[in-house]
């Protein structure tokens, strides 16, 4: 699976390099969110994997980018949220935002290895 | 006590005192000049009953010097049988020569004159007990025409004589034998008209005195110079007369007037009478019986009486309207000052402690963790106190804030490093990425596995009891299957269970549907079961139940552990309370775990509670609403 990383945090980008390309996934990343834009723009993923706090331009200018842009419908994204609002609050932000579901930080990666094993 | 009802006590008892003492000041003024005025009266009444006393005494020496110029008068004097006095007989029994019956007879129509003009019944020129009398004065004293009256000071029983200037006379009661009544004689030595001497006799019935004193009001009554009462409109003169000729006596008639009063002042009184002048008045008070009595007292030129006007004070007052009319006045103006003043105290203690009220209202309307600022627009003190406290709640509004931001960058930065170690301890312990680790390494992963899994759940606790306190949690509901939620709940904390050995028991006494937040009623199960872990011993037994209880339903968590002192149960709730230290360390609680439990069932709408045995276990109750309420 064609997999792209969003996050600013390079140990989460480093491990998850590791995990999902040690896991067969074909996963690239980038450490800001302008860049996420341009890979998603530029290139076809069958997920992204897009964390919300980022300095500058954060995850949700990128989801609101890429609604504009009407490129939210054609792209899975998992958001990676450490916030500590109710499930129903993410729902609403995932729905709202067109995205495909949310993983709470700190990432499970056992878990979230068998959600990108579920989507397919 | 609250300011208004202190305000409007001061006020009121300040008003009533002011008035109080004003009117009281009022009325003694007031009343002080009425009494004046009326003393004034008194010498007034005293007065003209002394001049009418005067007139009396003035008319009579003029109508005997009348009678004495009379040439009948002098015609019958001069009858050698008068002369002689040989007039009564051996009974006693007056007589008179036919020659003194002719004169009588043109003297009686003269005395018949008199009698009118004084209204009197008893007048005579002369009897037996008079020709005695004037036998008296004839032994002591020369007859002359300068007679007066107005130096006649001797008191009744003590006739006197005196030379000086030629004024002579006696004076006395006695019981006149025609009538048998007293009289008041009067004897005196005169010169007729052709220069012979003679003497006359005149009587005055006493009754006559005894009219003149009566008064509507008080106590009138004369004294001689001896302090013996001569009239007084409130002493009843004996009329039954004694058997003797003369009477009984004349001391026991007339009593001394030492006898009116017992106060100690009345004998100052009567000091102050004696030592009057001639037509001197004065005035004097006695208290007798509790109540103050005025006396005007005047020494009248007449037999040197004192004529007395005594009046208590209520008498003093009588009929007068002006304190009265002073008293409901006063009344009035003090009821509607006073009423007028506390209505306005009222007013003014309310203007003052409503701002207060109103303060004290938005302090209490205020969401503790959202703290408006008051608005009270008053130009007063109380605006002041307004204002520090905005500036207060704009201090705590701004630890609030910093709170929370605290509490979201604890969100970020301590979660996020917790990725990559959680990540890479999972990722390290997948064979198929990272290849077989040796025993001693898997150990040393997941040692720090555990550990990092530790520190992630307590963040959350913090997170939850932060939220908990803030009344910030929010809760989803949606329908669950009790018995399907118990089935999950016994499968994930299975693991628990067998390390320890523990006889797990989950069971449902029906079927039981409810609308709530599924998460965070698990969250509630896992702290009390993993509480209830810690502590039961191994192949010890946790029970797990739920049964109806209509609106509600009630679960409860039974272990037989150490069970909890019953000194612990009172704070077992609180945060970071542990029941006992040393187990925290053995344990590693939080100390949030039962808090973050009773914030969420209290959020959710139930209630907790506890039972417990020390070395018989403990049971946890808590009820949960079917439906959520609102």
């Amino acid at each position: 699976m064609k997999i792209l990383g969003i996050d600013d945090n390079t140990d989460i980008t480093e491990l998850l390099d590791t995990v999902l390309n040690g896991s067969g996934h074909e996963y690239t990343f980038v450490n800001d969110g302008k860049s996420g834009v341009k890979k998603i723009k530029e290139n076809k993923y069958d997920l992204v994997l897009l964390d919300l706090a980022m300095p500058g331009f954060s995850g949700e200018d990128v989801l609101a980018e890429l609604n504009k842009e009407e490129l939210i419908k054609k792209q899975k994204i998992i958001i990676f949220s450490a916030s500590s609002n109710s499930d129903s609050e993410m729902e609403e932000l995932v729905s709202k935002q067109g995205a495909y579901t949310y993983v709470r930080k700190p990432v499970d990666v056992d878990k979230l290895l068998e959600l990108i094993d579920g989507i397919k | 006590m609250r300011i208004n009802a202190k305000l409007v006590a001061l006020f009121t008892t300040i008003i009533v005192a002011t008035i109080g003492s004003l009117g009281f000041m009022a009325y003694t003024t007031i009343e002080s000049t009425v009494v004046d005025a009326r003393i004034q009266d008194m010498k007034q009444v005293v007065i003209e009953k002394s001049n009418q006393i005067d007139n009396l005494h003035d008319r009579a020496s003029e109508d005997i010097v009348f009678a004495v110029k009379n040439p009948r008068f002098a015609e019958y004097f001069e009858l050698s049988d008068t002369r002689n006095g040989n007039v009564y007989d051996d009974n006693n029994v007056l007589q008179y020569t036919s020659s003194q019956i002719e004169i009588k007879s043109k003297l009686e129509s003269w005395i018949y004159d008199f009698q009118n003009k004084f209204t009197v019944d008893e007048t005579c020129v002369i009897d037996r007990f008079g020709q005695q009398q004037t036998a008296l004065v004839q032994k002591n004293v020369l007859p002359t025409e300068n007679l007066s009256s107005k130096k006649a000071g001797a008191s009744f029983f003590d006739p006197s004589f005196e030379q000086d200037g030629g004024e002579s006379f006696v004076q006395y009661p006695y019981v006149s034998p025609a009538t048998k009544r007293w009289v008041f004689a009067y004897t005196t030595p005169i010169v007729t008209y052709n220069d012979k001497p003679a003497f006359y006799h005149f009587e005055m019935p006493m009754y006559v005195f005894q009219n003149l004193v009566s008064t509507d009001v008080g106590r009138m009554y004369v004294v001689d110079s001896g302090n013996y009462l001569v009239a007084d409109n409130h002493y009843t003169f004996d009329s039954e007369i004694g058997s003797s000729k003369k009477g009984q006596d004349p001391t026991e008639y007339f009593p001394s007037v030492s006898s009116i009063s017992y106060s100690d002042k009345f004998s100052k009184i009567l000091d102050d009478m004696n030592g009057l002048d001639v037509g001197e008045i004065s005035y004097s008070t006695y208290t007798e019986n509790g109540e103050k009595h005025f006396v005007v007292f005047e020494k009248l030129p007449t037999f040197y009486w004192t004529l007395v006007y005594d009046l208590p004070y209520s008498q003093l007052l009588y009929g007068e309207t002006t304190l009265d009319n002073l008293k409901s006045t006063l009344l009035v103006i003090s009821f509607v000052v006073g009423a007028g003043g506390i209505g306005a105290v009222f007013l003014v203690s309310n203007r003052i402690s409503r701002p207060i009220s109103l303060l004290a209202n938005s302090c209490k309307q205020q969401d503790v963790h959202s703290l408006e600022k008051i608005d009270l627009k008053t130009d007063d003190e109380i605006n002041d106190v307004a204002k520090a406290l905005n500036a207060m709640i704009e201090k705590v509004n701004e630890v609030g804030q910093m709170k929370e931001e605290f509490s979201s960058m604890i969100t970020h930065e301590l979660k996020t490093p917790l990725t990559p170690i959680l990540g890479w301890c999972q990722t390290l312990k997948n064979p198929k990425i990272m290849g077989e680790l040796t025993d001693k390494q898997r150990s040393a992963v997941e040692k720090i596995q555990s550990n990092a899994e530790r520190l992630r759940n307590l963040i959350g606790d913090i997170l939850d009891a932060e939220k908990l306190d803030m009344e910030k949690m929010k809760f989803d509901y949606s329908e669950i299957n009790i018995t399907e939620f118990f089935t999950h709940l016994k499968a994930n904390l299975q693991d628990v269970m067998k390390t320890k050995e523990l006889e797990y028991n989950v069971s449902s006494d029906a079927e039981l549907v409810m609308t709530t937040d599924k998460d965070r009623l698990e969250q509630v199960f896992n702290n009390i079961i993993l509480n209830a872990v810690d502590f039961v011993n191994q192949k010890g037994r946790i029970d797990v139940n739920a049964k109806d209880s209509g609106d509600n339903i009630e679960f409860s968590v039974r272990d037989n552990g150490v069970g909890i002192p019953k000194t612990k149960l009172d704070g077992l709730f609180k945060k970071f309370y542990q029941v006992d230290t040393s187990m925290t360390r053995e344990h590693g609680g939080t100390g949030l775990g039962l808090a973050i439990v009773k914030g969420i069932v209290s959020g959710i709408g139930g209630k907790i509670w506890v039972e417990s045995k020390e070395n018989f276990g403990t049971t946890f109750y808590f009820t949960i609403p079917k439906k959520p309420k609102n």
